[in-house]
């Protein structure tokens, strides 16, 4: 009789695909994508994605077992991103935070309204950055990736109820902190 | 809105539009890079877990004796402490009896229905009232996932590539990007692993209802109950383990108030009318953040053509295929088939433009194709089956001959220019900037970018012809390329081989002196003027075709 661990290796090993085929392939883009919208930093961007692969790499059984493996990848590499997000919020790092973007999007209208974006941007994932871990990564997951509160609960392990608590504290201490953010309190300078 | 609000809208607003970002190729190369060395390090692992799957050491006596002795205790313990709760035992014998099914029915009646999408100021639906519920979730030919589900004036469905809410209460639409991600979420069925959800989380208590009978068949039933209120009764097929009835009760002044009884049946066919089922037209139609609107008529056109293939072979090489209608289908990007492109590659070019429009852009090298006036202006309403296997060249060919044209090549006498490299060094390309700024422009001039992002001192010089001979007469200059500054693979360009950032618009002839001087100053790059005898090539109407 097969022990239970072997009995697991088992089943991950049955599948006539490769692990990375199964569980790595169909979310590549979205993994890259992920942990770059959230630091927008080259470096910082390739150090996060570093970490994250390491933990998937050791967590490989627990993810091929897992319902959703890609979503749970996901929440592997936003919580890689967030890590890195914390050390910066921490270090107070403003310049290296401050790094623009290549990747805007070419739909903003103006220079201004571009740069005013960027600057919420980075107001705000340094706000997420002082979120506790399980708030940030059901915020990141809901609003950076569009996941479902269903899809988030089953890669946090809890049930939506949970989510939704830990999205809506995380929700009520953003609107604390970037309450200058509040559209009707003036634009920020453009002219 | 209170300013919390506010605040709260204007995050999350800001939040999607992240999503709108690229990532830059040298980031997205650099993190790909990160996944192949990742790729060899899992597959090592993987190879390492195979070989000690087919290793086995012979234990010594002693060790044999201690060993059984320690497995028997671990055994007992296991029996009696590991041994999973009914609950999750009821729970992992039906997801295992699911995976050899393939159509699932649930029908019954809810007084609770909650809908996926609201809009402010939506009153929630009588909760006195029964609604009636019919959910079919089936995996059809393509191996993608169906599920329609409609409960009272609600009916969701989700064709495996988009996700409608239709609100008849409202006539209102609700459109976003399919649940289903891919096969290995395929391996359970979305509607029973949301209502057995119970069994297995936490925060339940779970207790056996012993056995029952439901008309020929015999049921094991298993009761979920939250502290909270809410009570669910799952009575499972004794002999395959699969659901059968599903009871849930709500708590309500200390009585227990049942609000939904939904009955299961298995690999039933699905009625065409579902099968089919096309969500209906309405002004009030809402698209998820992730979903641009302006495409979905591109999508539609996708889904379509996917079908048609289902009843129609595959092209050996390329097909085009005409619409047959008029309307117009905005696509800013070739398209993949959902069932079709991963499997063999073919994927779909929408050609809504003039004949002209769609040669210049795809003909290599640029400004060596003449297109007689008439033929330019043939307009196309078709979609191109194509692969990666084909290249553009072959593409414009391809479509030509589908339309009675065909390209023979003629010699002709060309002013041409001959680049020369003074062979200084050259500046880190993300430094080199189109001439002329584009800040404040209503348009696009002579000398402002036209696109950037890393170009190659080729692709500069096609570029310039390109611009050049928009009327593609193939009597504009063209360049010829003496410098001796490697441009790699034009298809893939490669940072050490890019010269410049931005790529200017050099349309016209006041566009002449400020590309040579542009050229000069940025990189070292002067150009004689020479006449040659030169091949070009000539689009006709072939022989014998009217």
């Amino acid at each position: 009789m097969k022990c239970g661990k072997d009995e697991k290796e088992e089943r991950f090993l049955s599948n006539d695909e490769s692990l990375y085929e199964r569980l790595i392939r169909p979310g590549e883009g979205r993994m890259i994508a992920l942990v770059w919208r959230i630091l927008r930093d080259p470096d910082d961007a390739d150090d996060a994605f570093q970490d994250a692969l390491a933990t998937v790499l050791k967590r490989i059984g627990k993810i091929s077992r897992h319902p959703n493996p890609q979503a749970l990848v996901l929440r592997i590499c936003a919580n890689a991103a967030y890590d890195v997000l914390r050390k910066k919020v921490c270090s107070r790092n403003r310049q290296d935070f401050s790094t623009l973007p290549d990747g805007l999007a070419d739909e903003s209208p103006t220079p201004w309204e571009k740069l005013d974006l960027q600057e919420r941007q980075r107001e705000i994932f340094a706000a997420i950055g002082q979120l506790s871990r399980n708030q940030a990564e059901a915020f990141l997951l809901r609003f950076v990736e569009d996941l479902p509160y269903s899809e988030i609960a089953e890669t946090l392990g809890c049930c939506e109820a949970t989510v939704r608590t830990h999205i809506s504290r995380g929700r009520a201490h953003l609107s604390e902190v970037l309450s200058h953010l509040d559209p009707n309190q003036g634009k920020r300078g453009t002219e | 809105m209170s300013e919390t609000q506010r605040t709260n809208h204007t995050v999350e607003k800001t939040l999607e539009e992240t999503r709108r970002l690229r990532v830059p190729q040298e980031v997205e190369n650099r993190l790909r890079g990160r996944l192949a060395g990742f790729h060899r390090n899992l597959d090592e692992y993987e190879s390492r877990l195979q070989a000690r799957r087919m290793t086995w050491v012979r234990p010594r006596p002693l060790a044999w004796m201690g060993g059984l002795g320690f497995v028997a205790i671990l055994a007992g313990i296991a029996l009696v402490a590991l041994l999973p709760p009914p609950g999750k035992r009821f729970y992992a014998a039906a997801m295992e009896a699911l995976k050899s099914v393939r159509t699932v029915h649930m029908s019954g009646w809810t007084t609770r229905i909650q809908p996926e999408t609201s809009a402010a100021g939506d009153e929630p639906l009588d909760s006195n009232k029964r609604y009636p519920v019919d959910i079919w979730e089936w995996f059809a030919e393509d191996g993608r996932r169906r599920f329609y589900d409609h409960q009272g004036p609600f009916t969701v469905w989700d064709d495996g590539s988009r996700r409608y809410e239709y609100q008849a209460h409202h006539d209102r639409l609700s459109i976003r990007e399919s649940d289903w991600k891919g096969p290995s979420y395929a391996e359970r069925f979305q509607s029973m692993s949301n209502q057995l959800g119970g069994l297995t989380e936490r925060g339940y208590k779970v207790a056996d209802l012993g056995e029952c009978r439901f008309g020929d068949r015999l049921a094991k039933g298993v009761r979920a109950e939250k502290r909270d209120g809410l009570r669910k009764d799952c009575w499972f097929d004794a002999e395959s383990d699969l659901p059968l009835l599903l009871v849930r009760y709500d708590k309500s002044n200390e009585d227990w108030i049942q609000s939904w009884e939904i009955s299961l049946a298995y690999d039933g066919v699905v009625p065409a009318s579902i099968a089919n089922y096309v969500p209906p037209e309405t002004e009030q139609v809402h698209y998820a953040s992730s979903i641009d609107p302006r495409l979905e008529k591109w999508h539609r056109r996708l889904s379509e053509i996917d079908a048609h293939y289902r009843t129609h072979p595959l092209p050996q090489t390329m097909e085009l295929l005409p619409r047959k209608s008029d309307e117009e289908i905005p696509s800013y990007a070739p398209g993949s088939l959902p069932s079709i492109t991963s499997a063999t590659g073919h994927w779909v070019m929408g050609l809504q433009c003039a004949l002209g429009d769609f040669v210049r852009t795809n003909m290599r090298p640029q400004g060596w194709t003449r297109v007689p006036e008439d033929i330019l202006r043939v307009q196309l309403n078709h979609d191109l089956v194509t692969t990666n296997e084909d290249s553009p060249n072959e593409r414009v060919e391809f479509v030509l001959n589908e339309l009675g044209f065909e390209v023979a090549e003629a010699t002709e006498e060309r002013t041409v220019w001959v680049a020369h490299y003074d062979g200084r060094p050259l500046k880190d390309y993300k430094e080199v900037k189109a001439p002329v700024s584009s800040e404040g422009a209503r348009a696009t001039g002579p000398g402002m970018a036209s696109s950037w992002g890393g170009c190659t001192m080729q692709y500069l010089f096609e570029s310039f012809a390109y611009w050049q001979d928009m009327g593609l007469s193939a009597r504009k200059i063209v360049i010829i390329d003496e410098t001796g500054i490697p441009s790699g693979d034009p298809n893939s360009p490669d940072p050490n081989t890019c010269v410049s950032w931005d790529s200017p618009y050099w349309g016209g002839e006041e566009s002449i002196d400020l590309a040579r001087n542009w050229f000069q100053e940025e990189f070292g790059v002067t150009f004689t003027e020479e006449v040659h005898p030169m091949k070009i090539n000539i689009v006709r109407r072939k022989q014998g075709v009217e």
